[in-house]
C-alpha cells in the first residue's frame, strides 16, 4: 500500500473539468486538467485573469463555482469534491462541468475571501493558505495530541511547504512533511466522512489499533460512524480518492493508518466518500450500459 | 479532569440546554443599547452527532438575532460554540457574516466551517480549548460542570459579554 507507485499516482491523480462563465457577451469556457490533491482556490488566479478579459467584474468581485447550482467549498481538496459531487451523477463523459461566477456570493455557503493584495484584487492564496493551516493545526492535534509541530514551523519552512502545495512538487512537500510529522507513531487517524446527498460531515479521530492490538479495518470505521448504512449489510460504498473501496472494507491486511498514508490528502485528512443505494443502482446501470456499448 | 468524551458530552447535552436557557440573562449597562432578549427557538438534534441549536433576538435600537449551537468537536475532543448574527433596522434584515472576522475579549473569532454542517459559522477556534478548561476543572468535576464552565470560558459570553449565565 505504501509503494512509491501508489503514492506518485496518488499525487499526480487529475481531474478534467470544463469552467463555464456565462458573460455578457455570451458563455465563455475554460479547460484545465486539476490535480485532485489540490484546492480549485489555487486556480482561482488564473481564472480571474482569463474570465476578466471577457468581463471586468470577475477581477474586482470575489469568485466562486458551482456545480448544478450548488455552491462549491474552495476548502475542500479537488479531489473530494469530485467524488462528493460528480460521482452520483456521473455521466460517461470524463469532464466535470463546472460554472464560476462572481455576483452575489453565497456566505451562507462557503466561506468568503476576506483579504486583498496591494492592489485591491481579492487575494485567494492568502484566505486558502489560512484556512490551509488551520486544517493542519486540527489534523496534527488528532495524530500526536497536539498542535505544537505546526505552530512551531518556521517561516522558510512553512512558505517551501506552501509553494510546494500551490506549484504541486511532491519532493519539496515531503522534505516538509518529515519535519511536521518525525514519527509514525499516531495516537488517531484524522478522517473526515462525507454521504452524498447529505449536507453534514462527520468528524472521524480513529484511534488506529483496537484494544487487542489489531489494526482497525475501513468496514469497522464506518460501521461506527455510520451505523444504519454499514453495520448490517452492504448498502453504501465508500470511495477514497476517487476509488470505490468495497473490497477493502474488511481486508485484515490494510487497516485504517494504511489507508491514510496512502490516501491522505494535502491538510493530512483521509476523505471518506459514502454513496448510499440509491446512487449506486444508478451507477451501475449507468456503468453497464457503457460496457454494453463499448 | 481531562478530556469529555463525546457520549458524555450528548448524554449531558439536553440537561445542559436546559439549565443554559433557564439561566441565560441580559446584563444592563449603561454602554449597550438592549433593554431584553428573547429566545425565537431552541432545539436539541441528532444527525448523527447530537447538537442543539438556540436562536435569540436582543431587543432595541437595532435589533440584533443570533443563532448558536453547541456541539462536539470530535477532532479536539472539546465542546465548540458556533454563531450567525443578523442585525435588524426596521423591516431589513443583514447578516453579519461580512465581518468575516472579530476580534472578542481576546478570542480571534472567525468564519469558519461549522464541525456538522459545514458550513461558514463564527467560532472560536479550539485548539487551546482543552488545555484551558482543564485549568479550571478539579479532579471531581462533573461533566455538567465542565460545560458550564466551558461555556463561560468559550461559549456565548466569551464573545457576546452582555449575555451571561448565571447558574443556581
Amino acid at each position: 500500500m505504501q509503494s512509491i507507485e501508489v503514492k506518485e499516482s496518488v499525487w499526480n491523480g487529475l481531474v478534467n473539468v470544463r469552467i463555464v462563465f456565462r458573460s455578457a457577451g455570451g458563455p465563455v469556457q475554460y479547460l484545465a486538467r486539476v490535480y485532485r490533491q489540490s484546492y480549485f482556490a489555487v486556480e482561482f488566479a488564473a481564472l480571474v485573469e482569463y474570465f476578466g478579459r471577457h468581463d471586468k467584474a470577475v477581477a474586482t468581485q470575489p469568485v466562486w463555482l458551482e456545480y448544478e447550482s450548488v455552491p462549491i467549498k474552495w476548502n475542500l481538496p479537488v479531489g473530494v469534491l469530485h467524488d462528493y459531487l460528480h460521482l452520483p451523477v456521473r455521466t460517461t463523459s470524463a469532464v466535470w462541468t463546472l460554472t464560476l461566477r462572481c455576483d452575489q456570493y453565497p456566505r451562507d455557503h462557503i466561506i468568503p475571501f476576506i483579504y486583498t493584495t496591494g492592489s485591491g484584487t481579492v487575494d485567494y492564496a492568502r484566505s486558502l493558505q489560512e484556512t490551509v493551516v488551520n486544517l493542519l493545526k486540527q489534523s496534527s492535534f488528532v495524530l500526536n495530541g497536539n498542535a505544537k509541530v505546526i505552530m512551531a514551523l518556521g517561516e522558510a519552512d512553512s512558505n517551501a511547504w506552501w509553494h510546494a502545495i500551490v506549484a504541486h512538487n511532491l519532493y519539496q512537500y515531503e522534505r516538509v512533511a518529515r519535519i511536521v510529522m518525525p514519527s509514525l507513531k499516531f495516537q488517531r487517524v484524522p478522517v473526515k466522512v462525507y454521504v452524498c446527498g447529505s449536507t453534514e460531515v462527520i468528524q472521524a479521530p480513529i484511534y488506529p489499533t483496537s484494544a487487542s492490538g489489531a489494526a482497525v479495518s475501513l468496514g469497522a470505521v464506518l460501521s461506527e460512524v455510520l451505523p444504519s448504512l454499514f453495520a448490517q449489510g452492504t448498502f453504501a460504498r465508500p470511495y477514497i480518492q476517487g476509488l470505490d473501496m468495497t473490497a477493502w472494507v474488511n481486508n485484515p491486511d490494510c487497516g485504517i493508518l494504511d489507508l491514510w498514508k496512502a490516501f491522505k490528502h494535502l491538510d493530512n485528512f483521509l476523505y471518506i466518500t459514502v454513496l448510499v443505494a440509491s446512487g449506486l443502482a444508478e451507477i451501475d446501470s449507468r456503468d453497464k450500459q457503457s460496457i454494453s456499448g463499448s | 479532569m481531562g478530556p469529555i468524551t463525546n457520549v458524555q458530552f450528548e448524554d449531558y447535552l439536553e440537561r445542559f440546554n436546559s439549565d443554559l436557557i433557564e439561566s441565560l440573562q441580559l446584563v444592563q449597562t449603561s454602554t449597550q443599547p438592549w433593554s431584553e432578549f428573547r429566545i425565537l427557538s431552541n432545539y436539541t438534534k441528532t444527525l448523527p452527532r447530537k447538537y442543539f441549536l438556540c436562536s435569540l433576538k436582543l431587543i432595541g435600537d437595532v435589533d440584533l438575532s443570533i443563532t448558536f449551537t453547541v456541539s462536539y468537536d470530535e477532532f479536539y475532543q472539546v465542546p465548540v460554540c458556533n454563531f450567525r448574527v443578523n442585525k435588524y433596522q426596521g423591516e431589513q434584515e443583514q447578516a453579519l457574516t461580512n465581518l468575516c472576522e472579530i476580534d472578542c475579549n481576546g478570542h480571534l473569532v472567525k468564519l469558519d466551517s461549522h464541525p456538522i454542517f459545514d458550513t461558514p459559522w463564527f467560532s472560536i477556534h479550539p485548539c487551546e480549548t482543552l488545555q484551558v478548561v482543564d485549568e479550571f476543572m478539579g479532579p471531581e468535576t462533573g461533566v455538567l460542570e465542565y460545560l458550564k464552565c466551558w461555556f463561560g470560558l468559550y461559549g456565548l459570553p466569551s464573545v457576546f459579554p452582555m449575555l451571561q449565565t448565571r447558574y443556581i
